[in-house]
């Protein structure tokens, strides 16, 4: 098979046809529209982040019916295959193509030139910006100072445990709004922080028994309220608070509702979401409405783009907790408190 | 004469062919085990490979493969086993790529100077582990891999951007920072198809060289003397403890060499995404290439073909881990089928020298010539 | 030979103390060495003949020149070892470990001979060989010493000892015992010396029963 290879690389190199000749490049509107989502680390099924884009993919699929592909990541890949990923669902067709995930930045950058009647979705990063390209980013410190000021109230022990996937700055915003969020609500309570891996090892958003470890630990040392920022790694911090019969706090989705921790959800006590089902419905939407986004698209807590749920009935009943929620929420959105996005 | 040697260039090959014929054999058993069709994935990922942007995809891998693969064949040599070139090559890449952001030199002058150091860091990484073991015995396996954890704290440190990273602005990444376009090494560009890494060719020459030192120079020989008998390399003439360091200094030095494609032909900087993993597939590919410079080009190829041509499986349906199934079967099939190669080879050799003797088939000695 | 460290003491080779220089400058310096154990410090089993031919000199010529193999230089002068020699193989090119411990021996016998050594030291240089190639191997040490070459004969052999020494030294449980002359020793004697039962200067003459040595 090398040898194969070798005569095959070294002769047709030069001549060739690139992948993305084939495939129609179609602006035709007869067809059902055709859209992407490129995944990041984990690909599809982390229970969190990437599950989130597929949900908003599945919902314009249902309610718009667009058809769409999804492209998972490769093993060690650098930007080069990011962007053969990028410009074949480009030249197949699909408008809008999107990236899930900052480290699809670079690649994005260069794709969109080559296709400039493609509109590139780009999640959690505004550097790269082009006419079409939409970035569309969080403010996951407010929704995280939301959990803080929950967590505060809620906790008896004064302890509450923040354990982040990987310690990269987009999760250090989440451990910054928390941060704040409790010690705003109770300066003498004790913020337990931990991350489950370093870059380049992005196992900490994907191995569960990672999470349930760290978890467990900051159970040990008093914590009695713990926030997971560690995609699917976090659902083994949910399964150590709830055996520990303490509260949890989910991420991204509402994870109160997810099934595959629906044995555990009564001690969920609420999710900081991350509205990338909507944004990547709503980029989808307006392409196909004609009037694609583009630029920076910011989901903040004035526009619901972050949040905490409420679906857990016993946190429903927490009326003085929820009253401290509003409040925090009222004061950041008419601008009163300015939530930190780096420790 | 002749017919041993043809005997030894079938031997030779038997190795590798039997590893790969196995693991194919064993993929496609454990495609069909799961209910997937088994032959159409692999006629996907040769469709696939005939794409132009694929094939560049392809070679630029094979360029970073083999400068890994290299450096973990030097070390095998020597009968020294450095795990540790995945840890060498991440810090090299990132201490260089801080110096080359750091300075602005005229082209050549740049670029050399963020190999030297890329060269420098990876050396010193590895010399940590030969030092370990010239002086206190400490099994290189151990350390190295032991340093490879420590390399993955240090970097994470390293770019803090309260140290030395940076994290551009509204992006989440961290970098340490653009190097200037002096910095950047010229590749070929292939239209359509994207752009060969103009280091492919410096991983090329450097095979070339490779092969040259070890088979055709003093230094050479001693190294492969040692790795083949320690004893006997001793009772020749050869420093042990000084072989053993230097062959894991170049080892390091190789193994921060292969973060340089990507580093000088793409990314300019080293950031969070910088692709992992590429020591310990090197290792894989340089048993499969038997340390030889050209099998491991073979090798290397072939590994690049498995990675680049499976990128789109997933559109199709099949699952890309396929291959790194593959991947991990030829790591198993290698390591049986070359020891049962080599033992048969062995005896195969003591018998045919006997009947070749018996039959008087020996060289004509002064004495057979006297009588 | 510099692979282990003395104690105390001095080697001196032509009146130059070498006590302090590292194996491969001994060789270098003309000590030719045929070790004890073959197969741990003489060859490289699994490579051909012609690199085991260049296992121990391959600082010197033919087999490099500055630093850079020549193999064809010492191919062909692995061709002359194993004629001069008398190896039986069908080539040059077939593993070490495919020629028998007498042939094996006899290549080494010819590689350490054809680096002009000044001193040459065998160790037990015929056990485990069959008796024809012993009787060669006997031969090359004979012309080399009558060419002025010094011979340091380890050995346990009686015949060997007696048949090829000028002078003989007996060591026993590391410290030297005897010394005797190979003209007129007899095995017997000799046996006993190596047994610590006869010590200090060895006749050759009528002795007692018990060996006693005056």
């Amino acid at each position: 098979m090398g040898i194969a290879t070798a005569a095959l690389a070294l002769s047709a190199t030069a001549c060739g046809k690139s992948s993305n000749d084939t495939g129609s490049s179609s602006t035709s509107g007869s067809k059902a529209t055709k859209v992407a989502i490129a995944y990041d680390i984990g690909g599809r099924g982390d229970q969190s982040f990437n599950d989130a884009a597929y949900a908003g993919l599945k919902k314009a699929e249902d309610e718009l019916g667009v058809k769409g592909s999804e492209a998972e990541p490769s093993q060690g890949e650098s930007d080069a295959d990011k962007v053969a990923r990028l410009t074949s669902l480009a030249r197949a067709g699909n408008n809008p193509v999107i990236g899930v995930g900052f480290s699809y930045a670079p690649a994005i950058a260069k794709v969109a030139k080559s296709f400039p009647k493609t509109t590139f979705g780009l999640i959690d990063d505004t550097s790269v910006t082009a006419p079409n390209i939409a970035n569309l980013v969080f403010n996951e410190e407010q929704g995280s100072y939301l959990a803080g000021v929950a967590a505060a109230k809620t906790s008896k022990s004064g302890t509450v445990g923040f354990i982040g996937g990987v310690e990269v700055p987009l999760i250090k915003k989440f451990e910054a709004g928390f941060t704040q969020g409790v010690k705003d609500t109770n300066p003498k309570a004790k913020v337990l922080t931990q991350y489950l891996t370093q870059p380049p090892n992005f196992d900490g958003f994907s191995k569960p028994d990672l999470g349930k470890a760290a978890a467990q630990g900051q159970i040990d040392k008093g914590a009695d309220v713990i926030y997971a920022a560690a995609g699917l790694a976090g659902s083994g911090s949910i399964e150590a608070a709830a055996t520990a019969k303490k509260w949890a706090i989910g991420v991204d989705s509402d994870q109160y509702n997810q099934a595959g921790l629906s044995s555990y959800k009564d001690y969920i006590l609420t999710s900081v979401t991350k509205n990338v089902s909507g944004s990547v419905f709503n980029l989808i939407k307006s392409v196909k409405d004609g009037k694609p986004e583009s630029g920076e698209i910011r989901y903040g807590l004035a526009t619901d783009g972050v949040g905490l749920a409420d679906s857990n009935p016993a946190y429903k009943k927490m009326t003085d907790v929820i009253a401290a929620v509003d409040a925090a929420k009222k004061n950041i959105v008419d601008g009163k408190i300015t939530v930190k996005t780096a420790p | 004469m002749m017919k041993i040697d043809k005997d030894k260039l079938i031997i030779g090959a038997a190795g590798p062919v039997l590893a790969l014929v196995t693991s194919f054999v064993l993929t496609v058993l454990v495609l069909a085990a799961s209910g997937l069709d088994p032959i159409e994935p692999i006629r996907l990922m040769i469709e696939n490979a005939g794409y132009s942007d694929v094939q560049v995809l392809i070679v630029n891998q094979t360029g970073i493969y083999y400068l890994a693969a290299l450096a973990v064949a030097i070390g095998f040599r020597m009968n020294l086993f450095n795990i540790g070139v995945d840890g060498q090559y991440r810090l090299a890449a990132m201490v260089s790529a801080l110096v080359g952001a750091a300075v602005e030199l005229p082209g050549p002058l740049h670029i050399l100077l963020i190999v030297l150091v890329a060269m420098a860091t990876g050396a010193f990484w590895s010399g940590i582990a030969g030092i370990l073991k010239t002086t206190r015995g400490v099994s290189e396996v151990v350390s190295t891999i032991m340093l490879n954890a420590i390399t993955t704290s240090l970097v994470a440190w390293l770019i803090l951007p309260k140290n030395f990273g940076v994290q551009p602005p509204g992006s989440n990444d961290l970098t340490t920072g653009q190097i200037a376009e002096s910095g950047w090494f010229p590749g070929i560009d292939m239209g359509e198809g994207g752009q060969i890494y103009g280091f492919t060719f410096v991983a090329l020459a450097l095979g070339v060289v490779y092969w040259f030192v070890i088979n055709r120079t003093r230094f050479g020989f001693d190294l492969r003397a040692t790795g083949e008998s320690e004893s006997a390399a001793q009772a020749s003439g050869v420093d042990a403890k000084k072989m053993i360091l230097t062959a894991m200094l170049i080892s390091g030095a190789l193994a921060g060499l292969s973060g340089m494609p990507i580093l000088l032909g793409e990314s300019h900087t080293y950031s969070l995404a910088f692709p992992v993993g590429v020591g310990f597939t090197a290792i894989t590919v340089a048993l499969l290439g038997r340390n030889h410079p050209v099998g491991i080009l073979f090798s290397a190829l072939l590994f690049a073909f498995l990675d680049k041509a499976s990128s789109n499986l997933d559109v199709s349906g099949y699952p890309k881990e396929i291959t790194q199934i593959m991947q991990g079967i030829i790591v198993i099939a290698v390591v049986v089928s070359y020891e049962l190669v080599r033992r048969y080879g062995l005896r195969r050799q003591q018998q045919k020298v006997g009947e070749e003797l018996a039959a008087g088939g020996a060289i004509k000695t002064d004495k057979e010539v006297a009588a | 030979m510099g692979m282990a460290t003395p104690d105390a003491g001095v080697i001196s080779l032509d009146g130059e103390d070498i006590s302090k220089l590292p194996v491969r400058k001994r060789r270098e310096g003309g000590i030719g060495y045929i070790p004890e154990d073959r197969h741990r410090h003489g060859l490289l089993l699994e490579a051909p003949l012609w690199e085991n031919r260049i296992l121990g000199h391959v600082t010197e010529a033919p087999n490099s020149k500055r630093g850079i193999l020549d193999p064809k230089a010492a191919r062909k002068d692995t061709e002359r070892i194993v004629r001069e020699y008398d190896v039986r193989t069908p080539g040059i090119d077939v593993t070490a470990a495919s020629l028998s411990g007498g042939n094996q021996q006899k290549l080494i016998v010819g590689r350490e001979m054809s680096h002009d050594p000044k001193f040459l030291i065998a160790a037990h240089p015929t056990r485990g060989v069959d008796v024809g190639a012993q009787a060669q191997i006997w031969d090359a040490i004979r012309d080399a010493r009558r060419e002025g070459l010094a011979v340091l004969l380890i050995s346990a052999d009686l015949d060997e000892l007696i048949g090829l020494s000028d002078t003989l030294r007996v060591m026993y449980r590391g410290k030297l015992v005897a010394d005797a002359d190979p003209a007129t020793i007899t095995p017997e004697q000799l046996g006993s010396a190596m047994t610590g039962a006869a010590t200090g200067h060895l006749e050759g003459t009528e002795q007692s029963e018990d060996g006693d040595a005056r």
